[in-house]
């Protein structure tokens, strides 16, 4: 008999500023890549921000319902699993997802993982705050204190993307864009609109910036834009020993030391705003009761 | 000797000398890149720091493709059955060439001066074309001392600089030998699995053409008459390019560049584009001194920190020759050892250590109490020996790396650094030791 889970969807647009190839992988402000931090902006640090905080953020038009860009990932859907029977967790959407301490995509200019094998280090997902949060980390290898860098390749690689892929489909159907280029040409009018608002001389030297580069991604869409539609996929056990789930409630009794699975797309790289994409599920045991 | 002889050792000898001055060429705009200001240097508003990051960018590509045509001019010896030639001259270095017409190339910070030392190195061989013309028009009109300098110097260089090198001592050279199809053959007779192209050397996502670009890259190979002449016009149109409307050239690029600088001098005359980081710079050792020293414009950095970093830079650089001519020498095995060196010569050693050390050097101060900053030396005393056991070669080189790793490790803990270039420098040796562990055990891991 299968064991009851509890199956918790997010998705949403996390903030993610790296330097781009050939730029060194601690590069703080880019210079040969495609990735910029402007004038009184902090440098890049290659970290994902699940919940990005205000500094870390551009200004940047509305998209789809949104009167501004709609940062941050959360849950959109929720539901145990129990004798084939499917009940919604309502409580849970709407929460907010984050991903802890700093997480980086390792890859250090392809030195630790061929291009799109990376793994996010460190792994730690936290859904919903306070007392009634579910968090539990993924260390690579268990009871192995070797930071990555010094873990083999085949190691990193069990948590790693499983290649980097373009999907138009994918990325179309989770974020509504189909048309990079398009996006583009609307983000070069929006800036056009803003800098001409602008009064603050810093903010609007940042905006041209963003302008200019934005109109030299337009004339050499490869790169930067060709990157929209790139997608890693991820799919893997998430076992740390330190597992918090709520005191109290239906979901008190989830597994604490059962293996947990976690699986997300990460894509549609936004070299502008210095934005992604992520869409997931994060798949928890109940424990067996008797 | 006969004819043949003759003239074929004549073209190897010009392709050597143009292989030292691409290379020498490449270290001097990486130098020049190296110096220039980024956010939170004073003295400069957000809209100069954009446009001197815009600049720094040009010149970096400017670099990568001075690389290329090391690489190129590579292959062109590989299709002759010659060995790379990767020798690397001492700065500042001074080529008196009978008949042909060099400044010397020196390792100066961004300037005005140090630019129109550029242009002069990239002069079309024939004058007038639609950016000459403009900028010749911006020096005119211009009051600037240094403007005026430029525009006398370009009235007096002559055109026979490095262009004249590739079509003269080169091109020519080779309709010469090759006039008859079975000299071509004698002339051509290394394989073209011998070259290094863009396939061999780089990795790319998203994945393209083989015949495309990658970093402003292409690494034309050689297998007859023509493709050498094809190999040497890429060249040629890179430096000074092809004519009306081509903005992509050195020249042009640096032309432009020179413009938009002049403009902004003009309207601020304080206006520093680089940090102040001495020319030439070198740093005294216990055995190499009568070799590097004697010039007059060298400085010597005494900055104990700023001189270990040079020295770190110089090892990883004679460490990235080494291994470069390991794998020029053997392209043509398509083994693992030659993809495991392509996989730590080409990417990290370059971007995760040479990159960012030679940014951070000009963050150091080049003596106690002083304003100006140290620099990069680009100073190869060992040479680029040939290590031919492949799986020693891989061992020899990792060995090098650890050395590499123990040192910066023990520069990233000295307290007379700041801590955001102590954490530069703890990341760059985590890096060397990866990249020796890549080469020997991660082999077995799946690394390369």
């Amino acid at each position: 008999m299968s064991r009851s889970t509890l199956t918790i969807r997010y998705r949403g647009w996390a903030i993610v500023r790296l330097p781009t190839d050939p730029d060194p992988a601690d590069e703080p402000y880019g210079v040969s890549g495609y990735t910029y931090a402007y004038a009184g902006e902090p440098p890049l640090d290659r970290i994902t921000r699940f919940r990005p905080a205000a500094q870390f953020i551009r200004p940047g038009p509305g998209y789809g319902e949104h009167e501004r860009w709609p940062w941050g990932v959360e849950v959109f859907d929720a539901f145990t699993l129990a004798n084939g029977q499917k009940t919604t967790v309502t409580e849970l959407i709407g929460e907010p997802v984050d991903m802890l301490d700093d997480p980086v995509l390792e890859n250090r200019n392809w030195l630790l993982t061929a291009p799109g094998w990376e793994p996010f280090v460190p792994f730690k997902l936290r859904i919903g705050a306070g007392e009634q949060r579910i968090e539990r980390d993924a260390p690579i290898v268990k009871g192995d204190d070797r930071p990555a860098w010094q873990l083999p390749t085949r190691l990193l690689m069990t948590q790693a993307a499983r290649g980097v892929y373009l999907d138009r489909e994918a990325i179309g159907t989770a974020t509504g864009i189909w048309d990079a280029v398009q996006l583009y040409e609307d983000r070069r009018a929006w800036l056009e609109q803003a800098i001409a608002r602008e009064t603050d001389p810093l903010k609007r030297q940042v905006l041209c910036s963003r302008k200019r580069q934005v109109e030299t991604d337009l004339a050499n869409p490869a790169e930067a834009i060709g990157t929209h539609y790139a997608i890693e996929s991820f799919d893997f056990p998430v076992n740390g020993d330190e597992a918090v789930i709520p005191a109290s409630g239906q979901l008190s009794t989830l597994d604490r030391s059962a293996p947990w699975f976690v699986s997300f797309f990460f894509g549609c790289f936004d070299a502008d705003l210095l934005g992604a994409f992520v869409q997931g599920a994060l798949i928890i045991p109940f424990r067996n009761e008797g | 000797m006969t004819d043949f002889d003759s003239e074929r050792s004549k073209l190897i000898g010009a392709i050597q000398l143009a292989s030292e001055l691409e290379h020498a060429l490449c270290c001097a705009y990486l130098f020049c890149a190296h110096s220039m200001k980024r956010h939170g240097d004073p003295g400069t508003t957000p809209e100069q720091i954009e446009d001197v990051r815009r600049w720094r960018k040009a010149v970096l590509r400017i670099a990568r493709q001075e690389m290329e045509h090391l690489a190129i001019t590579a292959n062109l010896l590989a299709a002759m059955g010659e060995a790379a030639h990767l020798k690397l001259p001492q700065f500042p270095v001074r080529p008196g060439i009978e008949d042909l017409d060099f400044h010397h190339i020196a390792l100066n910070r961004f300037s005005p001066e140090s630019l129109g030392e550029f242009i002069l190195y990239e002069l079309p061989e024939k004058a007038g074309t639609p950016k000459e013309q403009e900028l010749r028009q911006v020096l005119t009109e211009s009051h600037l001392a240094e403007d005026k300098d430029l525009l006398r110097k370009l009235n007096t260089t002559g055109r026979t600089g490095i262009a004249a090198l590739y079509k003269q001592a080169i091109a020519e050279r080779i309709c010469v030998i090759a006039r008859s199809m079975q000299r071509e053959k004698d002339l051509f007779i290394g394989t073209p699995d011998s070259q290094v192209s863009n396939t061999l050397a780089f990795y790319t996502f998203p994945p393209i053409d083989p015949g495309a670009r990658l970093y402003d890259v292409r690494i034309e190979t050689v297998t007859d008459q023509d493709s050498a002449l094809a190999a040497v016009e890429a060249i040629r149109r890179e430096g000074e390019g092809g004519g009306a409307g081509d903005d992509t050239s050195h020249f042009a690029v640096l032309s432009q560049i020179y413009i938009e600088l002049s403009r902004h001098r003009c309207r601020d005359g304080d206006f520093e584009p680089s940090r102040r980081v001495v020319s030439n710079p070198i740093y005294l050792t216990r055995f190499h001194d009568l070799r590097v020293l004697g010039a007059t414009d060298q400085f010597v950095v005494t900055y104990e920190p700023a001189i270990e970093a040079m020295r770190i830079y110089d090892a990883a650089y004679e460490l990235l020759l080494r291994m470069l001519t390991r794998f020029f020498a053997t392209a043509n095995t398509r083994d693992r050892q030659l993809l495991a060196v392509q996989s730590v010569a080409f990417f990290p050693l370059m971007t995760l250590v040479l990159r960012p050390l030679g940014d951070m050097l000009t963050d150091m101060p080049a003596a106690d109490d002083l304003d100006e900053r140290a620099g990069a030396s680009f100073n190869c005393g060992r040479g680029v020996d040939f290590v031919p056991d492949s799986d020693l070669a891989l061992r020899v080189f990792a060995s090098e790396l650890r050395a590499l790793h123990e040192r910066t490790r023990r520069l990233a803990c000295s307290q007379d650094l700041e801590e955001s270039m102590r954490e530069r420098f703890e990341f760059m040796a985590e890096n060397l030791w990866r990249m020796a562990y890549n080469l020997t055990e991660g082999r077995q891991d799946g690394a390369t």
